[in-house]
């Protein structure tokens, strides 16, 4: 099951680097064995074969599935939509709804990942204190069809950058107390026009 | 009334934003492999144009590129996710920026330009050859406007950027080209691509 990733592939980052970074490599195989296969379909609640490699990736999903429901309770609570909220306020205004991108754009990427992905990894670690955002990432490669498409989104503006320059330009769009701009559309005219109205009335100068 | 017109022109947005995400072709996804790759060059070298081009866009509105596009390329075996920077001046000092995560660069230059130009050109090429997120990534080098008069044959170009012994060492093609002529440019990539796929097999996966 291929990710269609906007702007690039997905792939996990080897040791070292602390979280993996826009663009990212499909998941390879040494991963798929730790973490569970991208191509495993089987529910929690059918999986009755009891083997070691089920076992392990039962334990894994078990972890997955806590930190989720912990990610869930951290974005609803209020202490993180203020955060965001003023965030998308300080730099909506930047972007616009065009295939370029402008520089800022970068930086402000930068800055909202330092922000709310360490409010949130911190969060997690005071909930969970062996939880690792690295390997998280990755099952969340593998699990990305069973988690809910908000929660999905909002943790794949964190490495996505087209993603990320969508959730601004929806919040944009939302200020701006409009889903389409038919301001382009939209004509005005009057139908009260008629040939008894003198040129000077209607503002028409005489051609000289 | 309103609301539900704003939320499914929202859902139609998200949805023809996710269409338009995966490949900048209407076509539909097949699973080809992935490659990110980094596009820069001097400012009218043709850089937004060819890959507008290679996307089958029509490239009337095309003006200097002041930020940077994100643009996934479809070619027979593999997606290129292109990054491509603008080349001004005052860009060129944030191409650094981008580099890391890309898996080979494509460096587009005006072989038609000005002596200064080509010198400044060369300057950037070698700049990137040796830079460490760079050096060791396979380079398509594009010797675009090859249908003008002034454009310097691939032999000068070849001697002019020192390639032989600048790049020794490293991977790279040099392919002659113009917007006239799309299949020299697809021929460039097609070799390019291959370089790609020999490097991925050379290395263990879950390289960054």
């Amino acid at each position: 099951m291929a990710w269609k990733a906007p702007g690039g592939s997905e792939r996990p980052a080897p040791g070292p680097c602390p979280r993996p970074r826009l663009p990212l490599a499909p998941p390879a195989d040494e991963y798929s064995i730790l973490f569970g296969t991208g191509d495993r379909v089987v529910e929690m609640e059918d999986a009755e074969v009891e083997n070691l490699a089920i076992s392990i990736s039962s334990d894994v999903d078990a972890e997955f599935d806590a930190v989720i429901g912990h990610i869930e309770d951290i974005i609803m609570d209020e202490e993180f939509q203020v955060l965001q909220r003023h965030f998308m306020d300080k730099y909506y205004l930047e972007f616009e709804n065009t295939e370029e991108n402008k520089l800022s754009y970068t930086s402000i990427f930068q800055e909202y990942v330092d922000l709310l992905e360490k409010y949130i990894e911190q969060q997690l670690i005071e909930r969970i204190p062996t939880f690792n955002m690295a390997t998280f990432i990755t099952s969340l490669q593998q699990h990305k069809d069973e988690i809910s498409g908000d929660i999905f989104d909002m943790l794949l503006t964190f490495t996505d950058f087209l993603a990320f320059k969508e959730m601004f330009l929806d919040y944009r769009m939302e200020k701006e107390g409009h889903g389409l701009d038919f301001s382009g559309d939209l004509i005005v005219t009057s139908l009260s026009k008629s040939s008894s109205l003198s040129p000077a009335s209607n503002n028409i100068r005489p051609f000289q | 009334m309103g609301q539900c017109l704003e939320l499914s022109a929202a859902v139609c947005r998200i949805g023809v934003y996710s269409c338009f995400r995966t490949l900048c072709c209407k076509g539909p996804p097949s699973p080809r492999t992935e490659y990110d790759v980094v596009c820069v060059g001097l400012t009218g070298s043709g850089k937004s144009s060819l890959l507008t081009q290679l996307c089958s866009e029509s490239t009337d509105s095309i003006i200097p590129t002041t930020g940077f596009r994100i643009k996934a390329v479809p070619f027979q075996n593999a997606i290129l996710n292109v990054k491509e920077l603008g080349g001004a001046d005052n860009i060129r000092k944030y191409w650094s920026r981008y580099y890391q995560g890309s898996q080979g660069v494509v460096f587009v230059l005006d072989s038609a330009s000005s002596e200064d130009d080509l010198e400044t050109a060369r300057n950037e090429l070698h700049s990137a050859l040796q830079h460490p997120q760079l050096c060791t990534l396979p380079f398509l080098i594009l010797a675009n406007h090859q249908d003008k008069p002034a454009a310097r044959s691939l032999q000068e170009i070849k001697k002019y950027f020192e390639l032989e012994p600048l790049a020794r060492g490293q991977r790279w093609i040099l392919q002659p080209c113009s917007v006239e002529n799309m299949d020299a440019v697809k021929e460039g990539f097609n070799q390019f691509i291959n370089l790609l796929e020999e490097i991925d097999q050379e290395h263990t996966p879950g390289r960054l």
